[in-house]
């Protein structure tokens, strides 16, 4: 112990003021064998590559946790109008009762115009909102730590309140749960690699280095030196090495997190706004505990090259004399009979050989993968285009699938030019009446009377496919037009195929505001959509293969 | 001092150097060790400093078999060995007088109470303007001078030479052999390997010589 805390001190000391011994004698080991400029590089380069990475792992672990927590954390009450009855009045009724309750931290009512702004997106902005009947939101914020009977307070509401609705998202959370937990577990798997290489990286840089030291070790044991002697000697030079490189390249990745928020909103030249960069991967900056992790690195790096020359100092030693006794030490631990010797460097180097291998073997499978997951990201940008209505061809019914503010529009019209026979607008929120959706169509009431029904059971792209295929199933259609924004058509396709192979689909893609399909690569709104759009595809076309397989078989 | 019994040495991809050697030397004696190249000198030696072990057989020095002394106690062991190597293994980045005292630096021992002594017998083996040169730069013999000094600097119990005087002339060699001697009459066992008969000549004392795996003691 006083051994190895007296060649820590050495080896620190080592790192920082290099090249300085008392009285001037020649160190035992010279120094610059061990910290030669291209084997600092080396382990700089790869403690960089691994703080970058943790520094990076954690910051999104991070940001996704507080996002879920936000999540988790909020519930909103909806308060939907009702025919003769003040809304406003109902609303102020439903948050004195809210405030009342334990568990709760904050209640706020949203005021018109606040909701008005949130339904933006789909609605548009105008007058036309103040119109509609819209349903008004309260926000509240619960106790973490000691949270609210929900469904007791659901029951209160509903025994007071007609159209009143607690919703706790909590569906959200699941999604938002298993989405962080793919991250973090994605982001552990790449660290896990990083960490491989670096350690395989540093672990033979440390060998050549002990290598071409070989004699020094040698001569040293012959003139009587001890074992510890020898390792102290060599393991203070590659703990500083380690020290030096370790910290070089962890300053190197905290420079690059301290400024990267700033550098980002240079590069970014106003298209992309700090508050967006915040929403995607966090606040880009480290906080203390992730600071602190490269400080662990730093401490790893160290303490590799430390025992990796520890190790070799021992395999010298313990390689002389390899020719042996067998009859008179059977069982002298370093007199090993040569046969044995050279069996066990020989599966030594073969393992070895085969550890090299498996690296390589998995560096060019992940260089391959990346390059096919990049390669299919363009090929599906390229393949996302608005249709024309000349294209689009007779079918038995038209399908809406909910989302986009121009999609029921589109639809509308194309029944109206008599391509179906009737319509189905999928996804509609359970308290949106056909009257209210009627106003967004301009004229089209009596249209909304006879040939358009509304699904209600679908939350999500797989729900559309369902809901559509009982429709279809019930009217006895054979083919249906899909409309839906030319983003979304490609996973909307390969979810409706997937279940219903027997249909005839013909896709009408829309345009949707703010996204540039045209130049995706120059707005990072858009290239961002695309990006997790085509993350849930790849999955939609994964399903899509199977049931094609699937039906191959059952036929 | 040193006792083989029935030693045999067998290198795994080579020749049997050493066929069922017994010998005995009792402390303080003072051999040569010769025979022709390849005969075995380098290896008798190297198996008494615990570079190589015997295939079968015994080896005892300082009352100890070396086939059961354990690693970590093997330094402690060749710190009461002087050995001189046939291809010097000196240390590249080293000078002269700091490869001469690096067994009493490993010893832990104190610059200032060997500083005189290194520097003195550097004198003596002729090596006194050579002080702070690095090993790259001297002659064959002066290494060897070098290597001889490094060996005997800890006043050994035991003196190992391997070909201590084949790379200096004769008048070298007798000075060389004269230190030898010296360290003899202060109670260290020499055992000397050469091919030099001259050396061999000057001073009388017993010849163990090998020849096809066998070793004779010669008076
Ligand atoms: N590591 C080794 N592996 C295999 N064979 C070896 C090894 N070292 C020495 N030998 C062989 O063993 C024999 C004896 O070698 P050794 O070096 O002991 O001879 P020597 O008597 O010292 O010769 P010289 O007088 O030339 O120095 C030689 O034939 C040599 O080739
Ligand atoms: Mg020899």
């Amino acid at each position: 112990m006083r051994q190895f805390l007296k060649t820590f001190a050495l080896g620190v000391g080592e790192a920082f003021w290099p090249r300085r011994d008392k009285s001037g004698t020649t160190q035992i080991v010279p120094q610059s064998s061990v910290s030669g400029r291209a084997l600092t590089a080396v382990i700089s380069i790869m403690s960089f590559l691994a703080c970058l990475t943790a520094g990076m792992v954690y910051m999104v672990n991070q940001s996704a946790n507080a996002w879920y927590n936000d999540i988790a954390s909020e519930v909103t009450v909806q308060v939907s109008p009702i025919d003769g009855e003040d809304t406003e009045q109902r609303l102020r009724a439903v948050t004195r009762i809210l405030k009342r309750q334990v568990g709760i931290v904050r209640v706020q009512p949203y005021s018109l115009a606040e909701s008005a702004a949130l339904l933006e997106p789909w609605l548009g902005a105008g007058d036309t909102l103040s119109a509609l009947p819209v349903p008004r939101l309260i926000a509240i914020e619960i106790d973490r730590n000691s949270p609210p009977d929900l469904s007791a307070i659901r029951q209160k509401l509903a025994a007071r309140f007609k159209g009143v609705l607690l919703d706790d998202h909590r569906r959200w959370q699941a999604q938002i749960q298993s989405l962080t937990r793919s991250v973090a577990l994605a982001g552990l798997g790449i660290l896990l690699l990083v960490a491989t290489a670096t350690v395989a990286v540093i672990v033979s840089a440390a060998r050549s280095a002990m290598a071409s030291n070989h004699e020094i070790v040698e001569v040293l044991h012959f003139v009587g030196a001890h074992r510890k002697f020898i390792a102290s000697e060599f393991e203070r030079h590659f703990l500083a090495l380690g020290i030096r490189s370790g910290l070089l390249g962890a300053l190197g990745a905290g420079f690059m997190f301290f400024f990267a928020p700033i550098a980002i909103q240079l590069l970014g030249g106003g298209s992309v706004t700090a508050s967006e960069i915040k929403q995607l991967v966090g606040s880009a900056e480290l906080d203390f505990t992730g600071y602190s992790l490269l400080g662990l690195i730093v401490i790893a790096v160290a303490a590799i090259c430390m025992f990796t020359s520890s190790y070799w100092v021992d395999r010298i030693l313990n390689t002389e004399g390899t020719i042996a006794n067998p009859n008179t030490s059977p069982d002298g631990g370093f007199s090993l009979s040569s046969r044995k010797a050279k069996s066990d460097s020989l599966s030594n180097s073969v393992s070895r050989d085969f550890v090299v291998k498996g690296i390589g073997v998995v560096f060019k499978a992940a260089v391959i993968a990346s390059l096919v997951f990049g390669l299919g990201f363009v090929l599906f940008s390229s393949t996302i285009n608005v249709s024309s209505t000349a294209q689009v061809t007779q079918a038995d019914g038209i399908v809406v699938l909910t989302g986009g503010k121009s999609r029921i529009n589109e639809g509308v019209r194309l029944l109206a030019a008599g391509k179906a026979k009737s319509l189905l607008i999928s996804g509609v929120h359970a308290q949106t009446s056909i009257r209210q959706l009627s106003k967004l169509v301009p004229g089209a009431r009596p249209l909304f009377n006879c040939c358009i029904d509304l699904g209600r059971a679908a939350h999500d792209t797989i729900g559309n496919a369902h809901e559509t295929r009982s429709w279809a199933r019930q009217k006895g259609y054979h083919s249906l037009i899909i409309v839906t924004s030319a983003y979304h058509m490609p996973r909307s396709m390969a979810e409706f195929r997937s279940i219903m192979p027997h249909i005839k689909l013909v896709p009408f893609a829309i345009e949707s505001p703010n996204v540039k399909i045209d130049s995706w690569w120059s707005d990072t709104g858009t290239a961002r959509l695309l990006f997790s759009e085509y993350m849930k595809y790849l999955p939609a076309l994964t399903k899509l293969g199977f049931s094609k397989v699937t039906n191959l078989f059952a036929r | 001092m040193i006792r083989f019994e029935n030693v045999s040495m067998l290198y795994s991809r080579g020749p049997e150097v050493l066929k069922n050697v017994n010998f005995h030397l009792p402390p303080g004696s003072f051999h040569f060790l010769t025979g022709a190249s390849g005969a075995g000198k380098t290896t008798l030696l190297r198996l008494l400093f615990m570079s190589l072990f015997p295939t079968n057989g015994d080896i005892f020095l300082f009352q100890k078999n070396l086939s059961q002394v354990p690693a970590e106690q093997r330094a402690g062991l060749r710190r009461r060995i002087g050995i001189v190597f046939q291809d010097f293994r000196l240390l590249d980045h080293m000078t002269t007088w700091e490869n001469v005292a690096l067994p009493l630096r490993v010893m832990g021992r104190r610059e200032s109470e060997y500083k005189e002594d290194v520097t003195e017998l550097l004198k003596w083996v002729g090596l006194g303007n050579r002080i702070h040169a690095y090993p790259h730069i001297l002659s064959g013999g002066e290494k060897q001078r070098a290597a001889i000094a490094r060996a005997v600097i800890g006043k050994p119990e035991l003196l190992l030479a391997d070909e201590p005087t084949g790379n200096v002339d004769p008048r070298m060699a007798r000075r060389l052999l004269r230190l030898f001697i010296e360290l003899n009459h202060l109670g260290t066992s020499v055992v000397i390997a050469t091919h030099d008969h001259d050396l061999v000549k000057q001073y009388n004392a017993p010849r163990l010589v090998l020849a096809d795996g066998t070793l004779q003691v010669r008076s």
